[in-house]
């Protein structure tokens, strides 16, 4: 097949280019990663998890801190692009509902939500323009959501983000299902649109799927695109480039790790995840790690007496390049990162490569 | 236990592929009948659109056991 990459068109919003950035917290992708994406034709997005950490008074008022963290970035990026510019909201935080009405009194283009059903996402969002975009991991998750949309809601996603075992940060699986064909996202991508054929949105066209999780070339985004998928969603690529909004030492580990540093790590938030195993981790494995003292209750699933460590603060770390005091999730293929790039030329390449497979 | 009881367990039974002998007033969704948060929500809205009441989302999390939410929907039936 010849056939050009098409754009991705979201309740009528059109992204020249079918990428989605992967919203990556805490403080991975802001609106430096958003913006440079949206303007190099994809979809930039601002992740909303533990924003407000990065502010003075991150500690001391968390959620004011994250309100108004969240509004700035998105303002930031604004001024950057006229792009396409949107947000990642964990259902699982603690103030999922007070994120997503601030991106909304923003008038953000496309609220992002996974980790947890967003089935009460469409009564935050009522009136609003905003497209709303679950993220699943089964083709079960996103019929249950269609359903429940169109009979509590009578409206439908804009799309859906499909996420698959190879995904970096927190998984939407368990442990054992992360190796295990069934569950692989070559088979829950063509699985989700068949669940998803019997909903036609306003235009009657059926509702876009993004796939992510293990997208790492113009090759792998041809497999999903023949597939049926209508765009990509990687991350971990993203991460290196000038404009990722994360220490150097953060994007060196990207370059230094290889294969084998990619370990599955059980997280403190009840999940498993991925991340480049360092003295951190290993120390958490081996339970030599202090208690510590909980500043804020952020995610609703994390087992606050248990946790060995705050997942917030060490992600924190890891993104102020204190990688001795945590550590950086990373998707399958990071071993596979060599070197930073502009996000220009990121983006430039993977549609070369997207051609240049199809010959 | 009454006839409202024997239709939760029914669809119960139904929703998460469980034998109705199973299905005791103690027993819990998650430890005893191996539901997960899909289920619980797939079960809930089942039980909606059987018995024509509303179950607000936050409220499908709470339930523990089968007495659970027997006793919340008994509130809702008319």
């Amino acid at each position: 097949m010849t056939t050009r990459l098409q754009s991705l068109i979201i309740g009528g919003l059109v992204a020249r280019v079918p990428i989605v950035q992967g919203g990556m917290g805490v403080g991975i992708s802001l609106s430096g990663l958003a913006a440079a994406t949206a303007n190099a034709g994809g979809i930039g997005v601002i992740a909303a998890a533990g924003i407000g950490l990065l502010e003075p008074d991150g500690f001391t008022d968390f959620p004011g801190a994250n309100v108004r963290a969240l509004r700035r970035e998105i303002r930031r990026a604004r001024e950057l692009t006229k792009g396409i510019i949107g947000v990642n909201i964990m259902v699982a935080l603690t103030d999922f509902a007070a994120l997503v009405r601030t991106a909304i009194e923003e008038k953000i283009d496309i609220i992002f939500a996974g980790a947890g059903l967003p089935l009460s996402l469409p009564e935050l969002a009522k009136g609003a323009t905003t497209r709303l975009v679950p993220i699943v991991s089964s083709a079960r998750a996103a019929a249950l959501i269609a359903k429940r949309w169109l009979d509590k809601y009578q409206r439908l996603p804009d799309a859906f983000v499909v996420e698959g075992p190879k995904a970096g940060g927190h998984l939407g699986y368990k442990a054992g299902q992360l190796e295990d064909p069934a569950y692989s996202l070559e088979r829950i991508v063509p699985e989700v649109i068949e669940a998803l054929s019997p909903y036609r949105n306003a235009s009657g066209e059926a509702i876009p799927v993004i796939a992510g999780g293990g997208v790492y070339s113009g090759a792998d985004i041809r497999t999903f695109i023949e597939m049926g998928a209508a765009g990509v969603q990687m991350a971990t690529r993203f991460v290196a480039t000038d404009e990722c909004d994360a220490d150097p030492a953060f994007k060196a580990t990207y370059v230094a790790a290889r294969e084998e540093d990619l370990e599955i790590i059980s997280s403190p938030v009840g999940m498993p995840g991925r991340a480049i195993r360092n003295k951190f981790l290993d120390e958490v494995r081996d339970g030599t790690r202090k208690p510590y003292a909980c500043p804020y209750h952020c995610i609703v699933t994390c087992d606050v007496e248990k946790a060995p460590y705050c997942i917030s603060l060490a992600l924190l770390n890891a993104q102020r390049g204190r990688l001795d005091k945590g550590f950086a999730f990373a998707g399958a293929n990071a071993g596979r990162v060599d070197r930073i790039v502009p996000v220009g030329e990121l983006v430039e390449s993977l549609v070369r490569e997207y051609d240049e497979s199809g010959r | 236990m009454d006839e409202l009881y024997e239709k939760v367990k029914k669809i119960i039974a139904e929703k998460l592929e469980v034998e109705e002998d199973k299905i005791t007033p103690e027993a819990s969704f998650r430890q005893d009948l191996g539901a997960d948060s899909l289920d619980t929500y797939e079960l809930v809205y089942g039980i909606e659109e059987e018995l024509g009441i509303t179950i607000p989302d936050e409220k499908a999390n709470e339930f523990e056991t089968v007495k659970d939410a027997y006793d919340f929907i008994k509130t809702q039936v008319k």
